[in-house]
């Protein structure tokens, strides 16, 4: 460019001139940062000294101004070089803040579209996984002085002795550890000047002041180039963010469970005072009878004795099959196995298996064979023999019983018809709750428990329960998910 | 069978000596004990045709003890709590032969005890086996109900076979799905199910009312049972 402006700039025009050599200056620091700009500027300086400044093509000076102007001209350059070089910088932290803000802003997003706590956790790890280029994340809690996995990106590992020592280093100096790459034959694995790490830990604390850890597998880079550090303790706040939800999700799940055991106790308590002291003190009474001296039984009142005895034990045994049925399912220690089930199979077997409870009732089954649901059999069983069992106590009797299913609507609905009395309208919508007897229901034997049972073993199953009910009978509809014929 | 052995397993006094009571009146030899050490080598002095075992027990596992008295001659019968279906079927299938849930009645009781004396003395299994109405042929594979022919697939015919040879007595769908269709299908209760389905379809067609001659043991497996005459 010197060259080519030398001949036709005049010595008037160097002004013009110095204007052009400092737009190149300030581009090329704007370029390639302020080192190459002051370099630039100095050779700029030369380079007007040399060529344009008379005498020509010395580096002497004639007159005073110029030397004025030159001194001038390698200021400013140098100056504005600097300023440029400065705003580049502030530029490329602006960039790296972005990077990282965006970061964190994904981070917080996938945390919290996350259905539950504990799942957050894995979450959490996968995103830092990915926003750092890792190979995996694992996020670490220390409860005493053993360290557990809460959240993965894989499949949780147990820590090595080191791995521990490094953590627990973490979290006492609220520093990031670092676990080196070991080395191979002295040759020392190296990438950007630093050593490898394998495993990077960034301690933190969370709100209830449980300290953890994240654990970070391989070479990690900050995204848009920012310092790494600052990433890695932004996201460890997020951890800490998150272990804490877990934690008062946990606590919370725990006290609901107490609550509910507790609330189901209190009614338990009162009503197996009734449920459980009316049929042994019908039994106390009449063994007292027969064993009694004074008196002489004839034989039908001594059939009439045992009989009650016999009928009194088996009530006995459904309320207590009842209470420990509720009380497993409250506990959620039901396991349930959930597979295609033929549902015209479960209405034959349910009719079979109830042949003695409807014993002078027409029981008649309406079911495609074709029709299966998903569902576990056995459950799917009691929730039936249950719902036939109680058709036949509380409907009219002789009256007939149906058992129908259809696929509609994308669902299997199964429904349990009687021809009974019906419910009461002010008692239906009571019905699947615990100890709920209703206002005529008193007379007939019961736990009260029965329908409570069979809503939570249908729950179970995924499924929901309905009832309609008229004084021409009452009907009860599960819906239930569909499921393809097993191979 | 009059004079048969029973040893009775149970920590529960009041059990135990009804059920000695009724044992004996019915004319069984009958010994007890209140706890599970020791019964291996009480069974091996006493020579019991049937044990009845308690699966709870304060000191032994009634598994462990399934698992040490199959190894002898003699029955099992397990007794155990309402509800507790998975340590009902993790008994029979470590070779317990029978269960009973508390609380059983005593005709309950001396049924099942009759059945697994019966399955002792006819241990060989028959040319032709016969319970009730039903008659199955093995060397003909040929299948009637109170004279009427009834057309099985081989499956059908297998599954009926099996449990048509312990009549009575509960097989565990583990048991069934094994001996039918092979180990791998253990988990496939399903196509047990569907099968039991159809068998019963069918000897109903034969003989209506003849299906309810398989049981099903809820959560359990299946029995045939005798119909009542």
């Amino acid at each position: 460019m010197t060259g080519w402006l030398a001949p036709v700039v005049g010595e008037d025009e160097i002004t013009a001139v110095t204007m052009v050599f400092l737009i190149v200056v300030l581009l090329a620091s704007a370029l390639w940062g302020y080192l190459v700009g002051l370099t630039s500027a100095i050779l700029a300086d030369l380079l007007l000294n040399f060529f344009f400044v008379p005498p020509l093509h010395t580096f002497t000076v004639q007159e005073p101004r110029n030397v004025v102007a030159l001194v001038v001209f390698l200021a400013v350059a140098a100056i504005g070089a600097s300023m440029l070089a400065l705003l580049r910088r502030q530029l490329a932290a602006a960039d790296a803040r972005r990077a990282e803000l965006a970061v964190m802003l994904d981070l917080s997003r996938e945390l919290a579209s996350a259905s539950s706590a504990r799942l957050a956790l894995d979450t959490l790890a996968h995103s830092i996984t990915r926003a750092l280029g890792a190979r995996r994340c694992d996020v670490l809690q220390r409860s005493g002085s053993d360290w557990q996995t809460v959240g993965s990106s894989g499949v949780p590992v147990a820590l090595t002795r080191d791995e521990v020592a490094l953590a627990n280093q973490a979290v006492e100096s609220g520093q990031v550890a670092r676990q080196l790459e070991p080395q191979f034959g002295g040759v020392r694995l190296q990438l950007g000047g630093r050593r490898i790490a394998r495993h990077t830990f960034v301690p933190f604390r969370s709100g209830a002041g449980i300290p953890g850890a994240l654990r970070i597998t391989g070479q990690l880079s900050a995204p848009g180039g920012g310092d790494l550090d600052a990433l890695l303790r932004g996201m460890a706040d997020e951890a800490g963010t998150a272990v804490h939800r877990a934690w008062l999700t946990e606590q919370n799940k725990r006290t609901e469970a107490i609550q509910r055991s507790d609330e189901f106790k209190s009614v338990l308590l009162s009503s197996v005072s009734h449920d459980l002291r009316s049929p042994l003190t019908a039994i106390k009474a009449a063994i007292g009878s027969l064993r009694s001296d004074g008196l002489e039984w004839s034989e039908e009142d001594r059939r009439q004795l045992m009989a009650t005895i016999e009928s009194q034990t088996d009530r006995l045994t459904d309320t207590v099959t009842d209470l420990l049925d509720m009380s497993r399912l409250e506990s959620g220690s039901v396991q349930v196995n959930l597979e295609p089930v033929n549902v015209r199979a479960l209405l034959d077997d349910t009719a079979l298996a109830t042949s003695q409870a409807t014993e002078g009732r027409r029981v008649c089954v309406d079911s495609a064979s074709d029709i299966w649901t998903s569902a576990d059999y056995g459950l799917m069983l009691r929730v039936m023999t249950n719902l036939i069992e109680n058709a036949a106590k509380y409907s009219t009797p002789g009256g007939a019983i149906s058992l129908g299913a259809e696929s509609t609507g994308g669902r299997v609905v199964i429904s349990v018809a009687d021809e009974g009395p019906g419910i009461p309208r002010e008692d239906l919508p009571f019905i699947f709750e615990k100890f709920y007897r209703g206002t005529t229901g008193r007379k007939t034997l019961g736990s009260g428990l029965g329908l409570s049972i069979v809503k939570a073993m249908v729950d179970l199953n995924r499924g929901r329960i309905t009832v309609d009910s008229t004084e021409s009978g009452t009907t009860f509809h599960l819906s239930l998910p569909p499921a393809s014929a097993p191979r | 069978m009059k004079g048969a052995r029973v040893l009775v397993v149970d920590d529960d006094p009041a059990i135990l000596r009804v059920v000695r009571r009724s044992l004996e009146a019915a004319g069984y030899d009958v010994e007890t004990m209140d706890r599970g050490n020791g019964v291996s080598d009480r069974a091996a002095a006493f020579g019991p045709d049937v044990i009845l075992l308690d699966l709870v027990l304060p000191d032994a596992d009634g598994i462990d003890l399934c698992r040490q008295l199959r190894a002898r001659k003699g029955s099992i019968i397990v007794l155990s709590a309402i509800g507790d279906n998975r340590k009902k079927v993790e008994a029979l299938d470590e070779g317990a032969d029978d269960y009973l849930t508390k609380p059983f009645s005593v005709d309950e009781l001396l049924a099942r005890i009759r059945v697994a004396l019966r399955h002792q003395a006819g241990a060989e299994a028959a040319p032709v086996l016969e319970s009730g109405n039903l008659r199955i042929d093995l060397a003909r594979r040929v299948v009637t109900v109170d004279g009427a022919n009834v057309r099985l697939t081989p499956k059908e015919f297998e599954l009926l076979r099996q449990l048509a040879r312990y009549p009575g007595r509960v097989l565990t769908q583990r048991m069934l799905l094994t001996e039918v269709w092979g180990p791998e299908y253990v988990d496939d209760s399903h196509i047990l199910r569907t099968f039991v389905h159809q068998l019963r379809s069918k000897l109903d067609e034969a003989l209506p009312g003849s299906g309810a001659m398989i049981a099903t043991d809820p959560s359990v497996g299946y029995r045939l049972v005798e119909p009542e005459s």
